[in-house]
């Protein structure tokens, strides 16, 4: 039951013939969690708190800077270098006591993501990068959990609810795999720092996930559920692309925990010379020191020695399919080893018998060394 | 032939500086044809997997035929928020 100070504050879309007391409960019993706490929650988030859902949720790990206030604008100029998750409860449980608030001071990661997924009706992702966009695709696939996507480039957003019901079509709605299967690698995509962005856009964008993460709360059809909606703010137009669940859609959602990351996949060396052949592998690396490479390799692959490789896995192509090398296969097992364990990078296969193999097997241009 | 013209979103409009580019077809291609087409005619597109293209409204799939006439996007993933 909503008390008369309630009644009051939401007399306005009480209003409207289509809410009624039903809708209005249905957001008050709901539970979100939004995933960011910057240009795009700074939009969403006021509109989702005083509209009256039940609970918030609100995670990220940064702080405050100076270049934030052109877009974020939660935040104030006095704040920078404080806790944007702690700024921004401030402010929202100012706006609507009612509000169930919780700020969680820390990125989501794959140690917190099933707890805190599970735990919610919806999600909305106001993040800036893919990892935690795929992060929150593929547990929300896990637990049957829908999520409001929006991302921005330069004078454009894309938004979609995805993983939903597609109301009055009575079908599942798209992940956001089906849109995009993997995930780009590093240099493939720019993000805000790299591209630019007025602060208008990632504010419009997280409005209109407010709108379809409400709409998806009280059951309502919207175009961007099953579908990809593009921004466009330079012709002020939008655009819906329709687009069907792939039928392997669920294997994304496997449990993470059924992976085994002490598993090293060996590949014969006459197998991997196929694969490159084939253009099937998209990065060699190398873990030899630089003496070794100098000696003998493989032309284009990637030196970095095993002393270094874990500070710099940057510099490899996420989701892709690399084979690992070294002498005779036994750093480059242990390298795989580690990366699958600290960085769940996938995708690794380890030259079986190393260098040396290749040279004996494959290449004998290849020179050996002992 | 048959003219096409392809809307350009996200990263490729600033990889070939134009909001559309056109071309030419003797026959109507296949999504997937079309798709290998543009990044062999455009080879700034090639360095972008994720790339998508849309006909009419809709994710085609790599079968579908392109006729002339449907509104074509080449639509990347974006990240930025």
């Amino acid at each position: 039951m909503f008390s008369p100070e309630e009644l009051h504050r939401y007399s306005k879309q009480l209003k409207l013939p289509e809410w009624n007391i039903q809708e209005q409960s249905k957001l008050a019993s709901s539970t979100i969690l939004v995933v960011g706490a910057g240009g795009l929650a700074c939009g969403a988030l006021p509109y989702l708190v005083s509209a009256g859902i039940g609970k918030i949720i609100l995670i990220d790990g940064d702080s405050i800077d100076l270049s934030n206030l052109a877009r974020q604008v939660l935040y104030s100029t006095h704040e920078v270098g404080q806790k944007k998750v702690k700024i921004a409860l401030e402010k929202m449980s100012k706006l609507n006591p009612h509000c169930d608030l919780e700020g969680i001071e820390k990125n989501l990661t794959r140690e917190n993501a099933d707890e805190l997924i599970a735990a919610v009706d919806l999600v909305v992702d106001c993040t800036d990068n893919f990892a935690t966009r795929y992060l929150i695709n593929d547990t929300c696939l896990r637990y049957d959990k829908p999520f409001v996507y929006a991302a921005i480039h330069s004078w454009e957003g894309l938004i979609s609810l995805c993983n939903g019901d597609v109301f009055g079509e009575d079908r599942k709605g798209p992940t956001y795999r089906c849109f995009f299967p993997e995930e780009p690698g590093l240099d493939e995509i720019p993000n805000c720092d790299d591209a630019g962005v007025l602060g208008f856009l990632p504010g419009m964008m997280g409005i209109m996930q407010a709108k379809e993460a409400i709409y998806y709360l009280v059951a309502w059809a919207s175009p961007a559920n099953g579908a990809l909606g593009r921004f466009d703010a330079n012709e002020f137009s939008m655009r819906f692309f329709k687009m069907n669940r792939s039928a392997n859609a669920e294997k994304f959602g496997e449990r993470p925990d059924e992976v085994n990351w002490e598993m090293v996949h060996d590949v014969d060396p006459d197998v991997a010379s196929e694969w490159l052949k084939d253009g099937k592998l998209d990065y060699i690396l190398d873990v030899r020191e630089p003496e070794e490479f100098e000696l003998a390799s493989i032309p284009g692959a990637i030196q970095l020695s095993m002393g270094e490789v874990l500070n710099k896995v940057s510099l490899l192509p996420t989701g892709k399919k690399g084979l690992v090398l070294c002498h005779h296969g036994m750093r480059s097992a242990y390298v795989i080893k580690q990366l699958q364990k600290h960085f769940q990078t996938p995708n690794l296969f380890n030259l079986k018998g190393g260098i040396d193999a290749w040279s004996i097997h494959v290449d004998e241009n290849v020179p050996r060394y002992y | 032939m048959s003219i096409y013209t392809v809307l350009l979103f996200g990263i490729t409009r600033d990889l070939l500086k134009e909001k559309s580019i056109s071309l030419e077809l003797t026959e109507p291609p296949t999504a997937s044809d079309l798709l290998k087409h543009l990044k062999s005619s455009y080879p700034a597109l090639q360095n972008l997997p994720s790339l998508r293209l849309a006909a009419n409204h809709q994710f085609p799939e790599a079968e579908d035929l392109i006729l002339p006439g449907m509104e074509i996007a080449l639509i990347p993933p974006v990240s930025g928020g």
